[in-house]
């Protein structure tokens, strides 16, 4: 009787472990279908089923089970062919079986699991973790082969590292198992050790599980940043077009009072008048004209941040030397310039000062591009060497610098960021 | 220390010297004679020597422009600060090379931001150093050279015009060489940063490529900081 309930329960944390692996897989390589509130019930179903069918104590029908049962899980709840669902449930079976037979070598008896014995000592036990540790960990492998989710990239460069976990796990087990075969090790120490090979597999489980939802946060929180970036980018736009809108109402309001002055002037025969502010109209046009490079891209960014720095009453000046912006993509100038001027202006507008200058020029030795922005700054902004930012929402802070650092680590460049207190200015060199 | 204005608007000339005389008894310099002119030929036939020009483009006569390329050929150190009252984008039109540009009204505050940025760029051009080789006593100046390698007894200065030997150790090399100008990336090169073409985390290219000082890994990080405050200093 005893053995029966050791069995049973046995058998129950096995398949236990063995649907969690199933389950980790499919969800690294398929997505789900619409059904997903009936998977609770299905996976429960199915693994019951196979549950009840490991009583009967035969191998192949063990096998059978198996493999029908992860056939319609991948079927019913994600989104893959018949075909598809064949393929992986047979590799999910066949590969349950090489795991298993792996362990042969390590001695003679009989392994637990679908070549089952009755004899539950603890070497059954060490012996199941040992082949469910490797299952886990050839299957995680093949996951992260047939992942089609873009989140792929993102975990590959900590995934190898994180293998190690499992992998010296196995190596850990076989270590102690060949030990207690070879010393004999019974009784309660025995089932004390496979204890402990136990918690260590459920351990290495829950490792993987908190690394996938991990990175699924942080794709998560990724994705929002970008979304929320995007609104503001949206409404920057609107107000800039808005802004653009009343400008342009202005200049045809002024352009109308300028005509009917002329034709005024026209009607009283004061031809030499209409020549004369005719001049001053054209040399008032000519002093108002804002070029500061001859890059069309920057010559935009400069001019919407003068702008906004004239009607927020800091003073603004560039200096763009001729030809430096020329090996620029106009992305990168946006990039780089845009986000450049925003953390500038964000510090000068709140200083006493409140001035910006910004500056591009060729350095004369190896033909290297220099771009220097200074903005006041009343506070010293690095705290124990690090860059804080002031800004209100912390989530999205530090996105600029990021994406300059970007721009400059594509052109190979190098930058530079420090606060010279004495004349309270923020400076940024970069050198590309 | 001589500098110069040179616009056609006595107003302009003497708001920009005022601005210039407070900011030079402020930081304690006395010794600074400022010279004025109301147009490009008189500039051109004082044949003052000067180390920083206000030069005003709009003028009438001798073009600004043409004035400061005979200026800058005449004396390649000239640092000229170009004074306009157009925003439009000039330094196309520029056939020398300016080392900042000012718009009027001028900005009190630029102006001296400016000027504190055109004295250091001054200072750090004049500095020379006496240098004692087998050919004798020669005295240098520092802009001239590009990198000191210590080879086993012996100093090699690479320099503009040659190669100097010296037996002088790296630790005096050291002491001698202005920290702004120099930097150690090895413990048997010292460059010059006005010559650096391109770096990376083993070795500086100096010269177009012509010299080549070995950079440590330890020292990267120094070396592009104080390279890229070089950098801002002088440009």
């Amino acid at each position: 009787m005893g053995a029966i309930i050791v069995f049973a329960l046995f058998q129950g944390v096995i398949l236990i472990i063995e649907g969690v692996i199933v389950y980790n897989y499919c969800e690294e390589v398929f997505l789900r279908r619409d059904r997903w509130h009936f998977s609770k019930g299905i996976w429960m179903a199915l693994y019951t089923a196979i549950y009840g069918l490991s009583f009967c104590g035969v191998s192949w029908v063990n096998i059978v089970g198996f493999l029908i049962a992860n056939f319609l899980i991948i079927l019913l709840l994600y989104n893959v062919s018949i075909q598809g669902a064949i393929l992986n449930s047979f590799m999910l079976t066949a590969i349950m079986c090489l795991c298993e037979m792996a362990l042969i070598p390590l001695q003679s008896i009989e392994v637990a699991g679908f070549l089952q014995t009755r004899e539950y000592e603890g070497i059954t036990i060490m012996l199941a973790a040992i082949s469910k540790l490797l299952y886990f960990l050839v299957v995680r492998v093949m996951a992260s082969f047939f992942s089609q989710k873009n989140e792929k990239e993102i975990k590959e460069k900590h995934f190898y590292l994180i293998s190690l976990v499992p992998a010296l796990s196995i190596m850990l087990f076989c270590v102690m198992l060949v030990i207690c075969i070879r010393f004999n090790i019974s009784g309660l120490y025995q089932i004390a050790l496979s204890g402990c090979f136990l918690a260590i597999l459920v351990v290495n489980l829950i490792v993987f599980w908190e690394y996938g939802r991990i990175q699924k946060d942080a794709v998560e929180k990724s994705e929002m940043q970008i979304m929320i970036q995007k609104q503001k980018d949206d409404e920057a736009y609107f107000q800039l077009l808005f802004r653009q809108d009343q400008m342009q109402k202005v200049a045809i309001h002024d352009f109308k009072k300028h005509l009917m002055y002329i034709k005024e002037l026209y009607v009283r025969n004061e031809g030499d008048e209409v020549g004369q502010y005719v001049d001053n109209l054209n040399l008032q046009l000519e002093r108002s004209s804002t070029h500061f490079s001859d890059n069309a891209v920057l010559d935009l960014i400069l001019n919407h941040y003068k702008e906004i720095s004239s009607e927020k009453d800091v003073s603004f000046a560039a200096d763009i030397r001729f030809g430096t912006m020329d090996d620029f993509s106009g992305d990168s100038i946006t990039s780089l310039f845009g986000n450049l001027l925003e953390n500038a202006l964000f510090s000068a507008e709140k200083s006493t000062e409140r001035y910006i200058d910004i500056s591009a020029c060729k350095v004369e030795n190896g033909g290297a591009i220099l771009i220097k922005a200074i903005n006041s700054c009343d506070d010293n902004p690095f705290m124990n060497g690090e860059l804080r930012s002031s800004k209100k929402d912390p989530g999205i802070h530090g996105y600029g610098i990021k994406s300059i650092k970007q721009v400059v680590e594509k052109h190979k460049g190098a930058i530079e960021m420090y606060y010279n207190s004495d004349f309270r200015e923020f400076h940024t060199v970069i050198r590309m | 220390m001589v500098m110069a204005i040179c616009d056609d608007d006595p107003v302009s000339i003497k708001s920009i010297k005022e601005y210039i005389s407070r900011y030079l008894k402020r930081v304690g310099v006395n010794e600074c004679r400022i010279l004025e002119f109301n147009n490009g030929e008189d500039l051109l036939r004082s044949g003052n020597e000067m180390d920083i020009l206000f030069l005003d483009i709009e003028m009438p006569g001798a073009s600004g422009i043409k004035v400061g390329k005979r200026l800058k050929e005449k004396n390649p150190d000239l640092i000229i600060i170009i004074v306009t009252s157009y925003n439009e984008y000039l330094d196309d039109a520029m056939s020398f090379q300016v080392f900042r540009y000012l718009t009027k009204p001028i900005d009190n505050k630029r102006l001296l931001r400016n000027l504190r940025d055109a004295i250091k760029a001054f200072n750090d051009k004049d500095e020379r150093i006496a240098v004692e080789s087998d050919d004798g006593m020669i005295v240098l100046q520092m802009k001239n050279i590009i990198m000191l390698e210590q080879q086993t007894r012996i100093s090699l200065l690479y320099t503009t015009k040659g190669v100097l030997l010296s037996n002088k150790t790296m630790k005096y090399w050291v002491e001698k060489l202005n920290e702004g100008r120099f930097f150690q990336t090895h413990r048997n090169y010292i460059i010059n940063l006005e010559y650096v073409s391109s770096f990376n985390h083993s070795e500086v290219l100096l010269d177009d490529g012509n010299h080549v000082a070995y950079l440590t890994r330890r020292r990267y990080k120094s070396f592009k900081e104080t390279y890229l405050l070089y950098l801002e200093g002088t440009h």
